[in-house]
């Protein structure tokens, strides 16, 4: 090679040459590019940043078939904002804009929140979920009908607390998890699910509305949730009456819920101060409706929260992929393979 | 004339590493920016369709946990930051774009989170002790303190650890 090279000193001059600017062209190219992409990837993070907030409610009217005036008497409004970081998409998690409160969600729309974050979602004023921190729900449909108010929310992370009124509509609220769903009809529920280890926790409220009803009773009058006629039709015993007013802390027009007091006239005041006691874990090793037996163990009432599904990815598990090689039921021919044909 | 071949082609090489090494460090920077522009729930939403959540990722997240903000413009600065704040220890050495760990990410948030610790981590200040506060307290599963987090595992550990503050 060498030789070759001796023989062509000036062409190989020229070649090296030519590499050398080559090489100095291409080093300032790339700078130059670098320099463009970053200044572009700038401006996609400034793009990517939330849109400023907007106020004005979004129109909940629908297009096509959902033009169903039976389906919008139903809407999802946003009632409550807590903290900075609450906000919303309208066109499938593309873009976020800051939740305001009064804000109505159309279906397939989103809301997330951030650390120290939760907002509230009312649906027709029978059911009321709660977003808390760091969490992401997708509101799937919503409708009123002449059998009842359906609701269906997709917990994608995080924890939403659910509340759904009973007696005065029939009420079908679902939650629904990669891993569970949760049907709820007249009662406070509690969903968690951690997308990481596939692990659900619901849990629901032990006394439920009945006591609520009766606790609302008792008080009597002085909810400015309640109806008119609902306070009046129900009078309290004179005993009564006057053993609650003693410490009354209620008086017309003011309503203060204190620990302890349930209504079912609130339910965002009473799903703040629930207390769920009855804890159910949900595995998402195993198929939907197959309780493993620790988990069985550990569908506990009013007991202290354990948590069962602890190791619910660890590959010593006798259910998970690897351990599982054979279904029981599976048919064993001893004598041969299935006799084709015959 | 061969020595010129040598410097010649050292020089080529030489500056394409250059090259190779100004366009990496332009776009962890760029990463690194970008994580600053964020807020907790944009975070927590883009980790949980990742696969791995990395170092610098999880500082973000501690950072956005304790100050609601991150102003940090790199890797390094979060980590300064999250020193001061003592929920980092001067002596480890982490990898901005390396996965975190649970006992790296266990032991920020036993820091930030001013658990009750137990006598080991008193006495022995470990990210193995503070990964195993952080089990205890039901923010973690079990496993090894140098298991990599994947980025749905982290926005579960830190949705409960933030309403735990909440609670």
């Amino acid at each position: 090679m060498y030789q070759l090279i001796n023989n062509n000193k000036l062409r190989v001059e020229q070649i090296f040459r030519c590499l050398t600017w080559l090489s100095v062209i291409t080093f300032s190219l790339a700078l130059c590019c670098s320099a463009a992409f970053s200044q572009s990837g700038d401006s996609s993070g400034a793009s990517s940043q939330e849109a400023p907030a907007v106020a004005t409610p979004v129109s909940s009217v629908a297009t096509g078939a959902e033009n169903d005036v039976a389906k919008d008497s139903l809407s999802a409004v946003i009632t409550e904002v807590k903290g900075k970081h609450v906000q919303y998409s309208t066109d499938g998690g593309q873009t976020w804009q800051k939740a305001a409160v009064n804000i109505k969600l159309k279906r397939n729309d989103a809301v997330r929140t951030g650390f120290g974050s939760s907002c509230e979602l009312n649906f027709g004023g029978h059911s009321v979920v709660q977003v808390e921190a760091l969490s992401s729900l997708k509101v799937d449909d919503y409708a009123a009908t002449a059998q009842g108010e359906k609701v269906r929310a997709k917990l994608r992370y995080g924890a939403v607390r659910c509340g759904v009124e009973r007696g005065r509509v029939k009420a079908d609220t679902r939650i629904s998890t990669p891993v569970s769903t949760l049907s709820i009809r007249g009662t406070l529920v509690y969903v968690e699910y951690d997308s990481g280890t596939r692990r659900c926790k619901l849990q629901v409220d032990d006394h439920g509305p009945a006591w609520a009803s009766a606790a609302a009773w008792r008080w009597g009058s002085g909810c400015e949730d309640c109806d008119e006629d609902e306070n009046n039709n129900e009078e309290a015993p004179q005993s009564e009456q006057s053993a609650a007013s003693a410490d009354e802390p209620n008086q017309p027009g003011v309503y203060v819920l204190e620990e302890g007091m349930r209504t079912d006239c609130s339910l965002s005041r009473y799903l703040d101060m629930a207390v769920f006691e009855r804890t159910v874990w949900v595995n998402g090793n195993y198929n939907i409706g197959d309780v493993s037996e620790p988990e069985k163990n550990a569908i506990i009432f009013n007991t202290v929260q354990t948590d069962p599904g602890e190791g619910a990815l660890q590959y010593d598990d006798k259910k998970s992929g690897s351990g599982m090689s054979r279904m029981p039921f599976e048919i064993e021919f001893p004598e041969g393979d299935i006799p084709i044909g015959s | 004339m061969k020595s010129l071949f040598f410097i010649r082609s050292f020089v080529l090489v030489l500056m394409g590493i250059l090259v190779c090494s100004c366009q990496s460090n332009r776009a962890t920077d760029i990463k690194a920016a970008s994580l600053s522009n964020q807020d907790s729930a944009s975070l927590a939403y883009e980790l949980a369709s990742e696969r791995w959540c990395t170092n610098d990722q999880a500082c973000a997240m501690v950072l956005l946990l304790v100050d609601d903000q991150d102003d940090s413009k790199s890797f390094d600065a979060r980590l300064s930051a999250l020193q001061t704040k003592g929920l980092v220890e001067p002596g480890w050495s982490l990898v901005a774009d390396d996965p975190v760990s649970k006992g790296t990410l266990g032991y920020m948030l036993y820091r930030a989170l001013e658990l009750d610790g137990g006598v080991m981590i008193q006495v022995l200040p470990l990210r193995r002790y503070g990964y195993r506060e952080v089990v205890h307290a039901g923010l973690m599963l079990r496993g090894s303190e140098y298991e990599p987090l994947t980025g749905p595992e982290v926005v579960g550990i830190m949705g409960r650890a933030a309403r735990m503050v909440n609670n």
